[in-house]
């Protein structure tokens, strides 16, 4: 079930008239935890709750025996990444490869049909699949290089892995920050609540009322409806980038905040991204729980900086290109993996060489710069085929400042200001302490939540499924 | 906190406009159009142009109260899909039952015949059509209203103007109204994507069939602009004169529309509420004179 659903409200109320009930017992607290998590997944489709169960218990005993038997560590190790690495193959990957193989037969016309042998249960994408085995995967790898004690209790591992809140659209949450906050007894004081609440205020507010407000502009325009050019492409990216955030971060916000009224506390996985002042910088910001995941377990294994320019950059192109195949099986996360790979080269080339000349600071330049990347990067993410990247590429580059569009789209461009003034808020209130404690004061406080509680219930837009739960 | 937010919801719920078009409503109507189980006596086959074209209710009282049904969906297409769905739709064969065929030019191409309208309520899951037709329409009160709405009277803010009927009719109106709109988009959807004679065929063959189950069947063309008829003759590959002449070898009884230029459309594709009613009345009649 989707947290902007009717059950979820129904599910997530018994989930926490129960949960206090059972501060004293641990063990039937995490049984709650476990069975509410697939209840909450199996809403999707039942069926793929054995995905989980049988990911899990993989790497629950493949971690344990990694730890007794270090010298067949190796081998246990390369079991269970082939085991969850297995099963993202078939579940997301074997139709999308099966398609590139047969495109290779017929470029040499020997046709072969293998998409049609896939059996049918394969081509359905499990909800979050990519999220929890990642999961999963971390924390083997983690107790391999012995940074992790394998946790016996099978409760401990299974509320870690499939807790709700995270389960199927992160932020991926690592079982070593994890593990060690369910060895000891929770207690959420009042400030504790508070603050999950505000997150889970938030998280509505952004996912409802701004993302699915600006998606109305978005995807009239790669439905062909408007047949804008130049401006039009601009705004109509620049709405993109904001719905993407603000569907993604309202995700995860959601999930911390769920998380903190149980006592837990999952990191922050965005950070502001579009006030980064390079790729790189975006980078640290966009996705944390993914990015670092990706560097930890993908680039630092291969090398990441240490052993030449070359070998760096080359690291960096094989990680950015999985973290795009990663998204979704379809050339175009591919391409915009590999888009974002060369502008980091660029950019890492373009620093070594200019930044000695350029003294002075080009702090706006840097970061309308980095806007321009990311917003042409947006295009590869959204366009559904390459023709259509082409497309809106063309269409972005094309000069005309027509500006008659904005007359048809109000609603939209509104909530895209409310989202620019939202984003410019932070800014001005991390420079100014003023703005900071008046934003902190218990009156402005209460009011900000009022207003966003109502706007959340009045102004919430045409109801769309969480962008990222397609991953 | 709590009392401050109640206070609010409560004052901006009971004062907030009423939204132009209702999401609740809206998809309220489209979950009970696609998974309702009622039967009709005459059902109404089409697309856009049909449900925002015909107002049961008044075709049902020149019908002397026979159940009526307008199942029209956007880019709706004429095919087994629809066919297959109708037949479930049905009262007992020996009341009277017709289906009135709305034969546009855009839903006889291939494109249409995607149903991909249709085939998106049909597919939606259990869970959530059960919450549109029977739970999200007790949170009326939180309905979503769009900023627009807030700052203008309702009688000038633009966009689509609906109104959601039972027994499938959408009353609309647009504001600005421009009965050129529809004419360029009108132009992309029939580039590539002409009328199709083998939909036109399987159209004929399931007619043979209609009047073999003892079912009468109509058809007609939607009345709409000069300019987009003009347009689509010119353009979409739908010869009038030749689908009428098929349609009735095959069985079927077209209705050739008087003054079809007389009723109003805001878009320059579908008709204008007022108009909608009057042709809903008109085409009553005229189908009452040929009922058996």
């Amino acid at each position: 079930m989707s947290f902007n659903s009717f059950p979820f409200i129904v599910f997530i109320s018994i989930f926490f008239i129960a949960w206090p009930f059972l501060k004293k017992r641990q063990n039937q607290r995490f049984t709650l935890l476990i069975i509410s998590s697939f209840v909450f997944y199996g809403w999707w489709d039942w069926r793929f709750l054995f995905l989980i169960v049988f990911s899990g218990l993989v790497d629950f005993v493949s971690a344990i025996l990694i730890n007794r038997y270090r010298n067949k560590a190796r081998i246990l190790l390369a079991l269970s990444v082939l085991v969850n690495v297995g099963i993202l193959g078939v579940f997301k990957y074997s139709s999308f490869f099966a398609e590139q193989i047969e495109n290779i037969f017929q470029f040499i016309s020997y046709p072969v049909t293998l998409k049609d042998k896939i059996p049918e249960f394969a081509l359905i994408l499990p909800v979050g699949i990519s999220f929890y085995t990642f999961q999963s995967m971390s924390y083997t790898i983690d107790v391999y290089r012995g940074k992790l004690k394998p946790t016996k209790n099978i409760l401990h591992f299974f509320s870690y892995l499939a807790m709700f809140p995270q389960l199927v659209a992160g932020p991926i949450v690592r079982a070593k920050d994890f593990l060690t906050q369910l060895k000891v007894d929770r207690k959420v004081s009042a400030i504790e609540f508070w603050n999950g609440i505000k997150l889970i205020i938030i998280g509505y507010f952004q996912k409802t009322v701004l993302a699915d407000n600006l998606g109305v502009l978005v995807d009239n325009a790669f439905a062909g409806m408007d047949n804008g050019v130049g401006i039009y492409w601009w705004v109509v990216m620049s709405c993109f980038a904001f719905q993407i955030y603000f569907d993604f971060n309202g995700y995860s916000q959601i999930a911390r905040g769920l998380a903190k009224l149980m006592g837990y506390h999952f990191k922050m996985n965005f950070n502001h991204p579009y006030i980064a002042l390079s790729l790189k910088d975006f980078w640290t910001r966009w996705h944390i729980s993914l990015s670092t995941w990706f560097r930890d377990y993908v680039y630092i294994p291969l090398g990441g900086s240490k052993k030449g320019e070359f070998r760096s950059h080359a690291n960096m192109w094989v990680t950015m290109t999985l973290s795009g195949l990663w998204h979704g099986a379809q050339i175009n996360f591919i391409l915009w993996g590999m888009y974002h790979a060369v502008a980091l080269s660029i950019e890492r080339i373009a620093n070594k060489y200019l930044s000695p000349i350029f003294k002075f600071n080009l702090s706006i330049l840097k970061w309308s710069l980095t806007l321009l990347a990311v917003l042409v990067g947006w295009v590869f993410f959204r366009a559904s085929s390459i023709d259509q990247i082409t497309f809106v590429i063309n269409g972005m580059f094309t000069p005309n400042m027509d500006l008659d569009f904005l007359d048809k789209y109000k609603d939209p461009m509104l909530f895209f200001v409310i989202a620019v003034f939202v984003e410019s808020l932070f800014m001005f209130s991390k420079n100014s302490r003023i703005l900071n404690s008046l934003l902190k004061t218990p009156v402005v406080e209460t009011l900000t939540y009022a207003i966003l509680i109502c706007a959340i219930l009045f102004l919430r837009g045409p109801e769309k499924e969480f962008i990222y739960f397609q991953f | 906190m709590a009392a401050l937010t109640i206070a609010l919801v409560y004052f901006v719920g009971a004062y907030k406009p009423k939204p132009i078009s209702s999401t609740i409503q809206k998809e309220k109507f489209w979950a009970d159009k696609t998974h309702s189980n009622s039967k009709y006596n005459v059902i109404f086959i089409g697309d856009s142009r049909l449900y925002r074209g015909i107002d049961p209710r008044t075709v049902s009282k020149t019908l002397k109260g026979l159940k009526v049904l307008n199942f029209g969906y956007s880019s709706g297409g004429h095919n087994e899909v629809i066919f297959n769905e109708i037949s479930q739709r049905f009262v007992e064969s020996d009341k009277t039952r017709a289906v009135v065929l709305v034969l546009s030019p855009y839903s006889l191409t291939p494109k249409a015949q995607e149903n991909s309208h249709f085939n998106q309520e049909k597919e939606r899951n259990k869970k959530d059509v059960f919450n549109r037709r029977y739970i999200a329409p007790f949170f009326d009160f939180f309905d979503p209203v769009k900023p627009s709405e807030i700052f203008q009277s309702n009688d000038t803010i633009q966009g689509y103007h609906e109104i959601f009927r039972p027994d499938g009719w959408v009353e609309s109106y647009k504001i600005p109204s421009n009965p050129e709109y529809a004419l360029k988009v009108y132009v992309n959807d029939f580039r590539d994507n002409k009328v199709s004679q083998d939909v036109l065929d399987k159209v004929y063959d399931q007619v043979k069939e209609w009047k073999k189950q003892g079912i009468q069947v109509f058809a007609f063309r939607m009345p709409t602009t000069q300019a987009m008829e003009r347009l689509e003759d010119s353009i979409s590959g739908y010869k009038e004169n030749e689908i009428r002449m098929n349609f009735e070898k095959a069985g079927g009884e077209w209705i050739n529309i008087d003054d079809r230029y007389g009723y109003e459309s805001y878009d320059g594709s579908h008709l204008e509420r007022k108009s909608a009613i009057r042709f809903s009345d008109y085409i009553g009649n005229e189908i009452q004179k040929r009922m058996n």
